[in-house]
C-alpha cells in the first residue's frame, strides 16, 4: 500500500462477500439461472 | 458504516469524500455532504464518515494532500468494535466504482468456420470466456448462437448448455465459456422442408436462406474477458508432451482464475473451498499473486456467526483451515493470518459440536461429505474426514503460535491433534490389509485409495505405514482408480513425497495427456480413460455436464515446480528457499519460478545444472 495514493475503503470481507455473491449467481443453465447462496 | 479516522495537523489541508451511498462527513461536531472540499486543521481533527447503501456494499474514497482514505482508517458497523477498513490495490480512482470488477479484453478471431446443416459453426484456437458479437449484414432475421466447449456441445442444440439470441442493437451475446460457436436462423415453430434454395416452409414460401449464404452473410468475433494475473513462471524442456501438458494446465488455471479461483468457467463458475484450496498450491508457483487468495478465502469463510459449512461441504470447511496455512506458507502474510484468525477459531468451535463419541467429525444431519467423485464408505464417521479435521488442528496450532497465540491455547490444539491422530490409527488403521479403511462403523473393512493418500500428506501415518500404503493401495490395481484430477493431484503428490518421481512424470504424461490425445485445449474436471469417446463429455447425468476448463486439473504445474524443478519456498518475506531439482527425467530443461517477490531460474542442459535469482 502506498502512502500517497487513495484507496478505496468499505467494512472488510463486504468487497468480497458482494463479489462473491455477484460470481455464484451468475450460472445460467439452458435458459435457467441457477443462484447459490452459501449463507455469509 | 461509519469510517473513523483522527489527524493530527501541522497545517491547515482540505479534503473531499466521494461515495455513491447515502450518508454525510463529520468533522468534529460539523457535517458536509459528500463531494464537498472540506477545510480543516491546524491541530487535532476528528474525521468520521457515516455511509450506507442498499444496492450494494457502502465504500468510500477520500481524496486531499493529507486527508485519504486506507488501510490507516477504522471501519465501524455499529455492532462490533472498529476495526481496519477494507480495501484492494486495484481500486484507486475516485472514478471507479468498487461494486464493478474490471475485466480486460481481448479480441479473438475464429480460426476455422465451417457449413452444418442450416447454421455455421465457428471455432476459436482454445476455449475462452467471451462475449461473443455477431454482425449480421441482413436486418430482417432472428440468429440464435449456441455455445459449446467441444464441437459436440456447439452442435446440440437441445443439449448445449449456453445458447443465446444475440442482443438486436450490439450483437452481443452474454458473456460465457466457449469453443465454438454455432450460428443458425431462428425459425418460427410449424413444419418446415429442407430445399436446395434453403429451407422452407410446407407451403413453398423460403424461410431462409441455405447455410452457405448464411456463412457469407454474418461475421463472428469472441471478446476474451479476463482479470489480468500476471503469469510469473516460465517452462521449457525436451519433452515435447510434458511442455504442452504445462502450457494447458497455465491456460486452464488462468481462465479459471478471476475475481476469485472458482471451478470452471462453464457450470458452476461458483467458489467451491476444495477446488480453491487446490488452486492456491498452483497459484504459488504460477502468478504467486497473494490477493486472489485473500479474496477468495474472505469470499468462502463469510461473517460469523458459521452456521452452515462451506459451500455445505463438511471437508469444505475443513480446507478452508488448511488453505491459511498455505497461503501462509506461500507469501508469509502474518497481517492476513491475523485478520481471520478469529473465523479459524469460531469455524474449528463449529465443527467441534459435530463429533460422536470417539471424538470423530461427522458433521450435521443432511451435511455433505464429498471427499471426492468415488464410491467411498461413509457410513459413520469417514476416515478422511478425520485425517483432515487432525491437520486443522495442527495448522491452528502452528499459525497460532506464529501470531503470537497464548501458548497454552496452541498447545491445547496440539494436544487435540495428537488425540485426533492416535485415535485414527487404532480406529481406522487395519493391519490385516496394511491400509486404511473408510469407515470402522460399517465392518465393511472398504479400503480407498483417498484416507490413504491423506494419511501420507498430512503424516497420520508412520513411516512404515506408508511404505505399507504404497504397495497395498496405491501401487495395488484391485484398488479402484482415481477418476477425478481433484484427487489425482492428491495421490500424484503423495507419490512425489515418497520418492515415485518417475512414475509421477510417466502418470502425468498417461493421465494429462490423455485428455490431450482426447482434444482437450483445457483440461477437465473429470477424466476416466475407460470411458468411450463418444460418452467422454458426460458427467451428472448430463451429456454436456462435465466441465472441460476446471482449476483443479491444473496440478501439473505444482508437481513439476516443486517437485521435479523442485523449488521450496521457506521463508518467502526474507526471500528463503530451497531448490532441490530432479531434472534426470530429462534431457533439458529451462525455467522460471517465483519465490516470494524473487524469480528462481533454473536451467540444465542434460550435464550441467545451472541457476540463480533474477531481479
Amino acid at each position: 500500500m502506498s502512502r500517497s495514493t487513495s484507496y478505496w475503503i468499505w467494512y472488510p470481507g463486504d468487497f468480497e462477500l458482494y463479489h462473491a455473491m455477484q460470481q455464484n449467481f451468475s450460472r445460467v443453465e439452458r435458459g435457467y439461472g441457477w443462484p447459490a447462496f452459501w449463507k455469509s | 458504516m461509519a469510517f473513523r479516522r483522527v489527524y493530527d495537523l501541522e497545517e491547515e489541508t482540505s479534503f473531499c469524500v466521494y461515495s455513491s451511498a447515502i450518508g454525510h462527513v463529520l468533522v468534529e461536531d460539523r457535517k458536509y455532504p459528500f463531494g464537498q472540499t472540506i477545510h480543516c486543521g491546524p491541530g487535532k481533527v476528528r474525521i468520521s464518515v457515516h455511509a450506507g447503501c442498499i444496492e450494494t456494499f457502502p465504500s468510500i474514497y477520500v481524496k486531499g494532500d493529507i486527508i485519504r482514505s486506507d488501510n490507516t482508517w477504522m471501519a465501524e458497523d455499529y455492532t462490533n468494535p472498529p476495526i481496519i477498513a477494507g480495501f484492494n490495490e486495484r481500486y484507486t480512482e475516485e472514478s471507479q466504482k468498487p461494486s464493478v470488477w474490471e475485466y480486460r479484453e481481448e479480441v479473438h478471431l475464429p480460426v476455422s468456420v465451417e457449413v452444418c446443416e442450416d447454421g455455421v459453426l465457428f471455432g476459436f484456437e482454445t476455449e475462452l470466456t467471451a462475449v461473443l458479437e455477431i454482425h449480421d449484414s441482413r436486418k430482417d432475421r432472428r440468429l440464435r448462437v449456441y455455445c459449446g466447449e467441444s464441437r459436440e456441445e456447439a452442435l446440440d442444440r437441445e443439449h448445449c448448455y449456453y445458447s443465446w439470441a444475440p442482443d438486436e442493437q450490439t450483437g452481443r451475446c452474454p458473456r460465457c465459456a466457449v469453443r465454438y460457436a454455432f450460428v443458425a436462423q431462428e425459425l418460427p415453430a410449424f413444419k418446415e422442408e429442407k430445399t436446395t434454395q434453403g429451407l422452407c416452409h410446407e407451403n413453398g414460401e423460403l424461410l431462409c436462406a441455405g447455410a452457405g449464404q448464411l456463412k457469407e452473410e454474418i461475421k463472428v468475433r469472441a471478446i476474451h474477458q479476463y482479470t489480468d494475473i500476471p503469469v510469473r513462471a516460465r517452462f521449457s524442456c525436451s519433452d515435447v508432451l510434458i511442455d504442452r501438458i504445462w502450457s494447458v494446465a497455465e491456460h486452464t488455471f488462468r481462465l479459471c482464475s478471476g475475481i476469485f479461483f472458482i471451478d470452471g468457467i462453464k457450470r458452476d463458475k461458483w467458489i467451491w473451498g476444495g477446488d480453491a484450496y487446490q488452486s492456491l498450491f498452483v497459484n504459488q508457483y504460477l502468478m504467486a499473486d497473494a490477493d486472489i487468495d485473500r479474496r477468495t478465502l474472505l469470499a468462502l469463510r463469510g461473517n460469523d456467526t458459521m452456521t452452515t459449512h462451506i459451500n455445505t461441504i463438511l471437508d469444505y470447511s475443513l480446507y478452508w483451515i488448511l488453505s491459511i496455512k498455505v497461503h501462509h506458507e506461500a507469501y508469509g502474510d502474518l497481517a492476513f493470518v491475523e485478520q481471520v484468525y478469529p473465523k479459524m477459531v469460531t469455524l474449528i468451535e463449529f465443527c467441534e459440536e459435530q463429533l460422536d463419541e470417539h471424538g470423530f467429525i461427522i458433521g450435521r444431519s443432511g451435511d455433505w461429505i464429498f471427499i471426492d467423485w468415488a464410491d467411498l464408505d461413509k457410513e459413520g464417521a469417514l476416515c478422511a474426514e478425520q485425517m483432515l479435521f487432525a491437520e486443522c488442528y495442527r495448522t491452528m496450532a502452528l499459525l497460532g503460535g506464529r501470531i503470537g497465540k497464548d501458548a497454552f491455547i496452541c498447545g491445547n490444539y496440539l494436544q487435540k491433534y495428537e488425540t485426533m491422530k492416535e485415535n485414527i490409527n487404532a480406529f481406522y488403521w487395519n493391519a490385516g490389509k496394511g491400509a486404511y479403511i473408510d469407515s470402522f462403523a460399517s465392518g465393511r473393512e472398504h479400503v480407498t485409495r483417498h484416507a490413504n493418500i491423506f494419511a501420507i500428506l498430512f503424516d497420520i501415518a508412520d513411516g512404515r505405514q506408508k511404505v505399507q500404503i504404497v504397495q497395498n493401495v496405491l501401487h495395488n490395481d484391485a484398488v479402484p482408480q482415481i477418476t477425478t484430477p481433484y484427487f489425482k493431484f492428491y495421490e500424484m503428490d503423495a507419490l512425489c513425497k515418497m520418492g515415485y518421481l518417475e512414475e509421477v512424470l510417466e502418470r502425468i504424461r498417461e493421465y494429462w495427456g490423455g485428455m490431450l490425445e482426447r482434444g482437450a485445449v483445457t483440461f477437465w474436471e473429470e477424466y476416466d480413460p475407460s470411458v468411450p469417446q463418444e460418452e467422454q463429455y458426460d458427467m451428472y447425468g448430463d451429456k454436456f455436464g462435465k466441465s472441460l476448463c476446471h482449476a483443479w486439473s491444473a496440478s501439473p504445474i505444482y508437481l513439476l515446480a516443486r517437485y521435479y524443478v523442485g523449488l521450496r519456498i521457506m521463508d518467502p518475506v526474507n526471500g528463503k528457499y530451497e531448490l532441490c531439482p530432479h531434472l534426470e527425467y530429462f534431457d533439458s530443461l529451462e525455467c522460471v519460478l517465483p519465490a516470494g517477490d524473487k524469480q528462481i531460474w533454473i536451467s540444465w542442459n542434460g550435464k550441467e545444472l545451472r541457476f540463480g535469482e533474477k531481479q
